[in-house]
């Protein structure tokens, strides 16, 4: 019943991902410090710009990623016939979420950073700010709950539920904050982006892109681990089984 | 018409234990009121301070005081072993979970009663006449979102591990849009600050209420059942 063991290749395919992240990284550093200009009214501060919103990007989109991976879990599960279809769904849900966190605290840490030399304060009560603040404590509250779940099915239907409803949780704190009122640069808005087309822009381009495919492999990485995870509970669970028999 | 009188009952159940036990209204009501006085005396720099935290200070008190009501939602179901039988009545779980809403509802509207008042007298606010409307509109709102929000994550973190961390965890950042609405509107009510218009506020949260009417039932019967 042991399979035979597949080949380094086909056992981590996209070997050589990592090496294209650490070129589009390294390249993005040179761009943000040595390509893109100055920027005239804040000067040298503003280029954390390039990767606080690029990580912000990655964060909302695993945030989103992870709320309607939950959805998709909730619904596959009563299903008949798509438990398997389930289970991924629940793993790929902790994996977004997971990464989320990790984008929402660069955020949270790049953004003080700019934010004292730019607004002469670390923090402030300002909608930006509080949302993401607030996304991410929800979101930790999912990892811890899904931490805590392992091998459980009602640990990743509560983890599930509290992920559905962050959705629109954070869309109306979103409104709410708006409506409270606030200085954050509006650089991304409904009209296109605020860029001018030149270094900048360029500059901005590839560091999202490299930040977003890092975040993107940080995912498919933790989908693997969490997939090895359940093999290892169901080979421990089925060896369990074939030891109490006599 | 069997899934609303399977919640009727449900609510008629509860209440009925409320009234002969007087457990968790006696309970809300008794914090919400030492939540007030603490927060008075931490603020009382002056009179016009407290006055201008005194919205803040109202809000705070029902989350807290409403979060007493909702994380025991169903605890006495859960210590007699009653939850499944309660799961596979006629009704269903979303019946189950209207019913526990709306119990909750009552809990805070009820408290709201008298700690509002109260509230109003400690901190020396004489509130104007044409605010009675936006404030009680306000804090209905308020109490229908939270009671959504709040049973839900109440009943499914009832018995999880580490529960006094989770629940805050996740149910006040989901209410911020609520405590917002709620302190801007009882301030105007109050005429603090600028004369807005608290149309707009008060859409914010009946939009916040219906999503969540639509959504949470889903999630509870969808998380809730095996």
């Amino acid at each position: 019943m042991s399979p035979s063991l597949p080949t380094t290749a086909a056992r981590r395919p996209l070997v050589w991902m990592p090496y294209l992240l650490g070129a589009g990284l390294v390249a993005s550093l040179v761009f943000v410090f040595f390509v893109a200009p100055t920027e005239l009214k804040m000067g040298e501060v503003q280029r954390i710009f390039y990767f606080h919103v690029a990580s912000a990007t990655a964060a909302l989109v695993g945030f989103i990623g992870c709320a309607l991976a939950s959805l998709a879990y909730l619904v596959l599960r009563m299903m008949r016939g798509y438990e398997v279809l389930a289970r991924v769904a629940d793993r790929l849900a902790v994996s977004f979420g997971e990464v989320g966190v990790l984008f929402g605290l660069i955020v949270l840490i790049t953004g003080p950073l700019w934010a004292k030399p730019a607004w002469n304060t670390f923090w402030t009560w300002e909608p930006r700010l509080v949302l993401m603040l607030l996304t991410v404590f929800l979101f930790v509250g999912y990892l811890v709950l899904r931490g805590y779940a392992k091998t459980d099915d009602l640990g990743k239907r509560l983890a599930a539920g509290i992920a559905v409803i962050g959705g629109p949780a954070v869309y109306l704190i979103h409104v709410a904050v708006e409506m409270w009122g606030g200085n954050h640069p509006q650089v991304m808005t409904g009209q296109g982006g605020g860029l001018e087309p030149g270094p900048m822009r360029t500059t901005f381009a590839l560091s999202l892109a490299s930040l977003c495919l890092f975040a993107g492999y940080l995912v498919w990485q933790r989908y693997q681990h969490h997939r090895l995870v359940e093999q290892v509970d169901d080979a421990y669970l089925t060896l369990s089984d074939l030891e109490e028999q006599p | 018409m069997s899934a609303l009188r399977a919640a009727f009952l449900i609510l008629r159940k509860d209440l009925l234990v409320e009234l002969r036990t007087r457990e968790v209204l006696a309970t809300m009501v008794l914090f919400a009121l030492l939540v007030v006085v603490i927060f008075a005396f931490a603020f009382n720099i002056d009179q016009d301070a407290t006055q201008a935290v005194a919205p803040g200070i109202l809000w705070v008190t029902l989350v807290f005081a409403g979060n007493l009501g909702t994380s025991r939602v169903f605890e006495g179901e859960r210590a007699h072993g009653a939850m499944v039988g309660l799961m596979l009545t006629p009704g269903g779980p979303v019946a189950v979970y209207l019913a526990k809403v709306v119990g909750v509802l009552v809990f805070m509207l009820v408290m709201e009663i008298v700690i509002v008042p109260l509230t109003l007298m400690f901190v020396g606010i004489t509130l104007p006449p044409e605010g009675i409307g936006v404030l009680a509109l306000a804090l209905f709102l308020g109490s229908v979102g939270f009671a959504l929000i709040g049973t839900l994550f109440g009943a499914m973190l009832g018995d999880a591990r580490m529960r006094e961390l989770l629940v805050p965890l996740v149910v006040y950042p989901v209410v911020v849009p609520l405590l917002i609405a709620g302190v801007k509107l009882t301030g105007l009510a109050f005429g603090q600050g600028l004369a807005e218009d608290p149309a707009d506020w008060l859409t914010m949260m009946v939009g916040f209420d219906l999503i969540f009417a639509g959504l949470a039932p889903w999630v509870f019967a969808r998380v809730m059942v095996e």
